[in-house]
């Protein structure tokens, strides 16, 4: 589990210091606060220098193109004269990510290569570039240490011709397993290839037991040829998941995905989305209880008070009220800042009727 | 989903506790002094998880980081020094500058964040906000009828008792001294000569 967070030179954020991270983290705070792209960078880290995950995390938002305003994005300002740095403490390993501009492919030699519309949502992750040189790519310098030794690894990621091509330089690093998801990232080809893996793996009791609290007719779940999942809701023919509504959907698809993460962390974008405040409540129980059964640090963001509120009120037993943390990241002189609410804190607030967002 | 405090809005703040007190000071400062709401924010700071707690976690709200200038008002209760130190404990905690005594303010040593703490009803005796609104409640000549009831239920008239009892003859239902202060019960020209409208007027005008 990580256990803190430093950022630097990253989107919009110059200097991030987070602190208390625990198993499951919400981040919330107004639009532009640098709620997502800690999640970014926390999949970057995880990555262990993938250099596919730089065009992933840009294709999560939309950006499905690389160009020199496009590399330059991912440093705070635009400026690529400092490299980005993300520091991790994960389970007493110091991780660390340094990614720089690179200004040319000269001597970038063999790469394999890969569309910029390929996403790689979950992980297995030059030359200095001057502020007036063309941007086309990023280094990424990965680092572990612990007490038995240093591990590193150096790969690319850069534009040749129209291609986006990856090489790794030095090293290998075994990641973190990590999954980034957001409305975006997900298709049902992929929902149905996560369900296939618990079926096989005979865990789908949880999805069943999830889905009956929203609909108590669910008896089970099955894997279509063509990759449709239909649900048994005791009706004379099965019925494809999606006739049973988003909120069915979205809690299918969030407890598959912390099955998926199992043993390392799930990263959820705006985690409310496309459900009713009613069942925020069943959402988190049923996340609090991956976390604890699959080894899952969650680390999400929301806008939602109720979301804050139903976390709040899902994790009243003794052994997980030390497991929730509420991180709003807000702009105070042109840099990102972080606040931090335990459980305590937050029933305080939410008891006084005040802001946490 | 509205929230009874969404985030510091002003660079000054006053800080009260209880919704009552919040009515009241609205009252008195906005609508007797016509200051207008963008100067000067009142906040309840609740005060069932104490002073201390609830200083903390204002320091917490969105938009507190823009704060230059705060008032604290609260209740003797038993003892105004008492509270006072009470208040000057919480402060300290926090790394906010603490005054020598009530009714004045200090400055920290950058000269960004300045706090006054007023105790109610006058810096020096025991007692609360109400105390004080006794003397300015509009039908004071009602106030014998009020000894009376007290004296002929042999019972002790406490400051927050005897005020609900003198707002219960009141021409309009009111059992508040926020409701009293909104519907016009108070006379504000004569609440202006009390120590405490002192401390607000000078706290408005740093």
């Amino acid at each position: 589990m990580y256990e803190n967070l430093r950022i630097s030179n990253f989107r919009g954020i110059d200097e991030l210091n987070i602190d208390e991270l625990s198993r499951i983290n919400l981040f919330v705070g107004a639009n532009n606060s640098g709620k997502t792209s800690v999640l970014e960078a926390l999949f970057l880290l995880s990555g262990a220098g993938n250099p596919r995950l730089p065009t992933s995390i840009n294709s999560f938002r939309s950006l499905k193109f690389v160009s020199d305003n496009v590399w330059r994005s991912f440093f705070n300002r635009m400026n690529v004269s400092s490299p980005i740095v993300v520091n991790g403490l994960e389970d007493a390993v110091g991780k660390k990510l340094s990614i720089s501009a690179i200004a040319d492919t000269s001597d970038l030699g063999e790469a394999d290569s890969h569309s910029p519309n390929d996403s790689d949502s979950s992980s297995q992750a030059g030359s200095k570039a001057t502020s007036e040189s063309s941007i086309v790519g990023l280094d990424l310098l990965y680092e572990e240490v612990d007490s038995q030794a240093i591990r590193r690894t150096r790969s690319q990621v850069f534009q040749e011709k129209r291609d986006v091509r990856t090489r790794v330089v030095e090293g290998k690093v075994e990641p973190k397993r990590a999954l980034f998801t957001n409305d975006l990232t997900i298709t049902y080809s992929e929902i149905a290839l996560r369900l296939e893996r618990m079926l096989v793996d005979k865990k789908d009791q949880v999805l069943i037991d999830v889905a009956r609290k929203l609909d108590s007719s669910v008896s089970g779940f099955v894997l279509g040829a063509n990759g449709t999942i239909f649900v048994d809701t005791g009706l004379s023919k099965m019925l494809p998941v999606q006739l049973l509504g988003n909120g069915m959907v979205k809690l299918l698809v969030v407890n598959l995905n912390a099955y998926e993460a199992r043993n390392g962390m799930l990263l959820i974008d705006e985690i409310d989305n496309g459900l009713h405040h009613s069942s925020l409540g069943l959402l988190w129980k049923s996340l609090i209880r991956s976390t604890i059964n699959y080894d899952v640090q969650i680390v999400a963001t929301t806008h939602s008070y109720e979301c804050i509120k139903a976390l709040v009120d899902s994790s009243e037993g003794e052994s997980v009220r030390n497991m929730i943390r509420v991180f709003r990241t807000e702009i105070a002189d042109d840099n990102i800042n972080v606040k931090v609410f335990d459980r305590d804190a937050l029933t305080r607030f939410i008891e006084r009727e005040w802001e946490v967002r | 989903m509205l929230k009874k405090l969404e985030s510091v809005e002003c660079s000054s703040i006053l800080i009260v506790e209880g919704k009552d007190e919040v009515s009241f000071l609205d009252a008195y400062i906005y609508r007797h002094k016509g200051l207008e709401k963008s100067k000067v924010q009142i906040i309840d700071a609740g005060g069932k998880y104490g002073f201390r707690q609830d200083l903390a976690d204002l320091k917490d709200l969105p938009g507190f980081d823009s704060v230059r200038r705060i008032a604290i008002i609260r209740d003797a209760d038993l003892s105004a020094e008492q509270a006072f130190q009470s208040v000057s404990n919480a402060l300290q905690s926090e790394s906010l500058p603490v005054p020598d005594r009530p009714g004045h303010f200090a400055t920290d040593e950058t000269g960004m964040i300045t706090v006054g703490i007023f105790v109610t009803p006058d810096n020096k005796r025991s007692g609360c906000l109400e105390s004080l609104l006794v003397d300015i409640i509009k039908s004071r000549n009602l106030r014998s009828c009020v000894d009376e009831f007290f004296k002929c239920a042999d019972k002790p008239s406490r400051p927050k008792q005897y005020m609900l009892a003198l707002l219960s003859l009141m021409e309009e239902y009111c059992n508040s001294i926020g409701l009293a202060a909104q519907k016009g019960y108070f006379d504000f020209t004569i609440f202006d000569n009390s120590e405490m409208a002192s401390f607000v007027t000078t706290f408005l005008q740093i």
